[in-house]
């Protein structure tokens, strides 16, 4: 049976890029690169491979500012077929219930749906809370953390999910939440074909209704990058002879038993 | 505001909620708050232990017909001890399935909500947490408003208090609750018994080895070195070569050891955040433009199979000359 | 007049947010895909088959063929794009893959329908891969003095001949091969009488003689072709009889720039790792990036890096534009960019000291790489006759052989 699939993709600062101040620990985003969250690209693929193999479509959900558009042309090049931006000013000022209530509206225009998927978590914050809290809203089964994901032809949804204690095998009907980990799949790479179809594929911006600033009950109040300075002592040469240095140096450190 | 004067704490793996209850009795205390333990589905035994360390009440809820406790029984469950209680707060274990049930709540109860938590304080009348961010290289500190709050604690960051305390305990019954998600099948995972947060020397082994069966070659050097095994994400939750247990890293288990030596670990930013409080890093990697020698104290740019048996010899040389 | 060109905007670049894109996906896969195995390719001399299979996959090999034949429609900037990404990291990977260019080029410009779509669609697809074969012991940048002959006999052609130098002629499906079809008609118009082939592997009496050793690019291999009385049906001749030398020169002009590009990417990423390593060096207790000697080689560096950027890509703009003057554009950016890297190349040696000539180090073999650049696909010499004589054509109308 054909899947229409919403995919929520994100797009964040290059936690790998961020500006640092190595003493005070202070940080800048100051023209940091952004991109698409790491982990929503396996959301994203988990979704290609399921259209493959059931047919239907994908459109890939974000909640962002203007510059999410890099990100989610990237998704519409990796195969989804158009694409919804939900304007917002700074995504890291709102709480996860007012980002999921903006995520429940969107959805509610894009019906019918059979399937939502998301990430393990945002690759910049790593909530990870909002599935859940879209699926107490919308009273619809949420399988959380899967390693595996399969729609069979009668609407049943099934996955493995990867607990720290185990793998627990769960289903649940059609329409579903899902949420992926990065171990399900590796993310395709687009041909130069795919990247220049892509820039045919709609793209819809919307802007949210205005929201009452009241339920922002969780507030930032410092980001520190603070971390210890290494010592960075590099040893190269004979196999021999860097052991040598380094049991050396961990004997003055105190380090061996 | 003031007609809530509890708070709840709930943790699907038992020992998780002991450790739980240290977080637990520090806010009560300060928040006068009646510290409400719930479990759900665990043995006599398993209360009795856990009945030790809880301050005020301790809820023990059996869910008959239910083998596996999923995180939608859990919030079913809960939501109703939270229509009872109106607890102010409420903390659970950051696991994943803790995290699920968090976000329930929260969505619930429609308040603040904070996961992964490394500290929880409550600080002139303000509810602070600190938790990582941007892959672990940024920590946040933040603060929870409004009316009631849940907060997901990491495990392993708190240890259980002294077992010193006799809550008052209350038995419930639950059937007949209809889930959306229904579990299939259960197979657990060999678990480790060490405890990395409290080990003083870590190996621990990234996607450089190259099979299974060449664990053999660090587990030699790691017990010369008296060393415990821990690995990098890839290695458990990808390939399973070695328990969850041993991940170390932003979503695993985060340590603090005296030495930590890492082999064949790139050093992505998820891992670093797990071992930056580590008092010494020493780094083994074929690639010397690897991030991890950006954040060793010590680093040896080689092939793991030369170095490994060469430093395990190295060691037992020194042992020998003792 | 900013001579040789007419106005300041004939030297823009452009790029679209798809190339940067492109771009981007290019420098995840040769990361994740390729770094991985260049110390197995460099040791073996071999590209490993699933590493071959998975480029062919994601529609490397027909980057510049237009759809309609099987390919991803790109142009000259973004095949520029794709083999200076892959050249950081493999420069042997971009010579692979850009030897199918030198058949599908001239096929597509030259060739009949049938022709097109019997072979540039398989190749550009990935299913099939294709070689030239023009150079021969006795002619390298003498075109025109290559020995294979073609002679007819009824409606075919007889090859016989040996051919030498021929990158990819070890694990190509079809070569386009140039052969002597009529004596010259005078000293001065040696290249009149040349004609192309389209020979599939299988033909009897065709075989590869012998592999060449050479001392870089290790993985894109060179051999020795043998024809013994080659059948070729008449129906593969590609283009007209005595049109071969035009079709060669074409040829060599629409893949110089990917050269270029290709060298672009080892000054790329020999800047970065020489940058790096003085960063992390210490020496007499102070990192090297603290010395002035270093720093003005890095400085040096970077002034050849950005300005062989620069010439690449516009000449690939410029190519692009259908523009005639990109053949000399493209000439001014093979020619420096390869001397650049070699340049670079032997700086980084010298920034990284006695760790430089060792091989594990990694850098030694792109000095290796670059010196068969400079010498392949048009000669740097040649590419300096080819940027005068080109510039003073298309600009005042001048041949100088005729003056």
């Amino acid at each position: 049976m054909p899947l229409n699939i919403v995919v929520l993709l994100k797009h964040i600062y290059d936690e790998n890029q961020l500006k640092v101040d190595q003493s005070t620990g202070q940080v800048s985003f100051q023209g940091v690169p952004g991109k698409l969250s790491t982990f929503d690209r396996n959301s994203l693929e988990a979704a290609l491979r399921l259209k493959q193999k059931l047919g239907g479509s994908i459109t890939t959900l974000t909640v962002g500012p203007q510059e999410s558009e890099r990100s989610i042309r990237e998704g519409l090049a990796m195969g989804a077929d158009r694409a919804m931006l939900v304007k917002v000013a700074n995504i890291l000022e709102m709480s996860a219930n007012e980002v999921a209530r903006i995520i429940i509206n969107q959805l509610e225009s894009l019906k019918p749906w059979h399937l939502l998927v998301a990430s393990e978590g945002g690759a910049d914050t790593y909530t990870s809370i909002l599935p859940s809290i879209i699926a107490q809203k919308t009273g619809l089964p949420l399988l959380s953390y899967l390693k595996s994901l399969d729609v069979l032809e009668d609407g049943t949804i099934k996955g493995d999910r990867a607990l720290e204690r185990g793998i627990i095998t769960v289903k649940g009907k059609l329409p579903a939440i899902v949420s992926v980990v990065s171990e399900i799949n590796e993310p395709r790479i687009p041909t130069l074909l795919q990247i220049m179809a892509s820039t045919k594929k709609e793209l819809k911006t919307v802007i949210p209704e205005e929201n009452k600033q009241e339920d922002r009950y969780f507030k930032i109040l410092s980001l520190s990058g603070k971390s210890r300075e290494r010592k960075r002592i590099i040893y190269e040469g004979s196999t021999q002879e860097v052991v040598s240095k380094l049991v050396d140096s961990l004997l003055k450190e105190g380090a061996l038993p | 505001m003031t007609d809530r004067t509890t708070l709840l704490s709930y943790s699907e793996d038992v020992d998780i909620s002991a450790e739980l209850q240290s977080v637990a009795n520090q806010l009560s205390e300060s928040m006068n708050l009646t510290s409400i333990a719930v479990t759900i589905n665990q043995s006599e035994e398993e209360n009795d232990r856990l009945s030790r360390v809880v301050k005020d009440e301790l809820i023990f809820v059996t869910a008959r017909d239910y083998n596996y406790v999923t995180p939608e029984l859990a919030f079913q469950i809960l939501k109703k001890i939270v229509d009872e209680k109106k607890p102010r707060l409420i903390i659970i274990g950051s696991t994943r399935d803790g995290k699920e049930v968090a976000g329930m709540l929260a969505s619930y109860l429609d308040c603040g909500v904070a996961s992964d938590c490394s500290s929880v304080t409550f600080d002139s009348n303000r509810i602070l947490i600190q938790r990582a961010a941007f892959g672990g290289r940024v920590t946040a500190s933040a603060e929870l408003t409004g009316e009631s709050a849940v907060i997901a604690v990491r495990p392993h960051v708190y240890r259980p208090p002294e077992p010193k305390f006799t809550p008052s305990v209350k038995r419930q019954e639950y059937q007949d609750i209809t889930l959306s998600v229904v579990v299939e099948s259960v197979a657990r995972k060999v678990t480790s018994a060490t405890d990395l947060t409290k080990a003083e020397r870590i190996v621990s082994v990234g996607r450089g080895l190259k099979r299974k069966d060449d664990l053999a070659l660090i587990q030699k050097l790691a017990d010369e070195l008296s060393a415990a095994i821990g690995c990098s994400r890839p290695l458990a939750a990808d390939l399973g070569w070695l328990p969850e247990e041993t991940h170390i890293g932003l979503t695993g288990v985060q340590v603090k050891p005296k030495l930590y030596v890492a082999i064949g670990i790139s050093g992505q930013l998820q891992h670093l955040a797990g071992i930056k409080d580590s008092e010494l890093i020493v780094a083994i990697n074929t690639d010397k433009s690897a991030p991890i020698f950006q954040n060793c104290d010590y680093g040896i740019i080689g092939d793991l199979y030369q170095v490994i048996p060469e430093l395990t010899k190295a060691i037992t040389q020194l042992k020998n000359k003792k | 007049m900013v001579f040789p060109f007419k106005k300041l905007s004939d030297y823009e670049i452009r790029f679209t947010p798809e190339q940067e894109m492109f771009r981007e996906f290019i420098r995840e896969f040769a990361e994740k895909e390729v770094a991985p195995r260049v110390q197995f390719i460099e040791e073996n001399d071999q590209v490993p088959e699933d590493l071959l299979k998975r480029m062919a996959e994601l529609g490397f090999q027909g980057l510049a063929v237009p759809t309609e034949y099987g390919g991803q429609g790109g142009n000259q900037v973004t095949v520029s794009i794709f083999s200076e990404e892959v050249a950081r990291v493999c420069p042997a990977l971009t010579a692979l893959v850009g030897v199918n260019g030198l058949f599908v080029i001239p096929v597509l410009l030259f060739g009949s329908e049938e022709q097109k779509r019997r072979y540039v669609v398989p190749i550009a697809k990935g299913e099939k891969k294709g070689a030239h074969a023009t150079t021969e012991a006795v002619a390298g940048s003498d075109v025109a003095g290559i020995q294979t002959k073609a002679e007819k006999v009824g409606n075919v052609w007889k090859l016989n001949g040996r051919k030498a130098f021929i990158s990819g002629g070890d694990i190509a499906d079809y070569f386009v091969v140039l052969a002597r079809t009529s004596p010259p008609p005078s000293k001065k118009e040696r290249w009149k009488g040349l004609t192309f082939f389209i020979v599939e592997k299988e033909a009897e009496g065709f075989h590869i003689a012998r592999q060449m050793k050479k001392i870089g690019l290790k993985g894109s291999r060179i051999v020795e072709l043998q024809f013994d009385n080659v059948e070729v049906p008449d129906e593969n001749r590609l283009g007209t009889e005595g049109e071969g030398f035009k079709i060669a020169m074409e040829t060599y002009d629409h893949g110089r720039i990917g050269v270029a590009a290709q060298a672009l990417g080892i000054i790329q990423a020999l800047f970065e790792k020489s940058l790096n390593y003085s960063l992390q060096r210490y020496t007499f207790e102070r990192p090297l990036i603290q010395y002035q000697m270093i720093d003005s080689y890095l400085a040096d560096m970077t002034m050849k890096l950005v300005s062989a950027r620069h010439l690449v890509y516009w000449a690939a703009t410029l190519a692009d534009q259908n523009r005639e003057e990109y053949k000399f554009a493209a000439s001014l950016a093979k020619a420096y960019a390869t001397e650049a890297a070699e340049w670079a190349a032997m700086k980084a040696i010298n920034i990284y000291g006695g760790a430089g000539v060792i091989t594990e180090t990694g850098i030694e073999r792109y000095l290796r790489d670059v010196e068969i650049t400079k010498v392949y696909e048009g000669a740097n010499e040649i590419q300096r006759l080819v940027i005068i004589r080109q510039l003073l054509k298309l600009t005042l109308g001048i041949d100088i052989t005729s003056m």
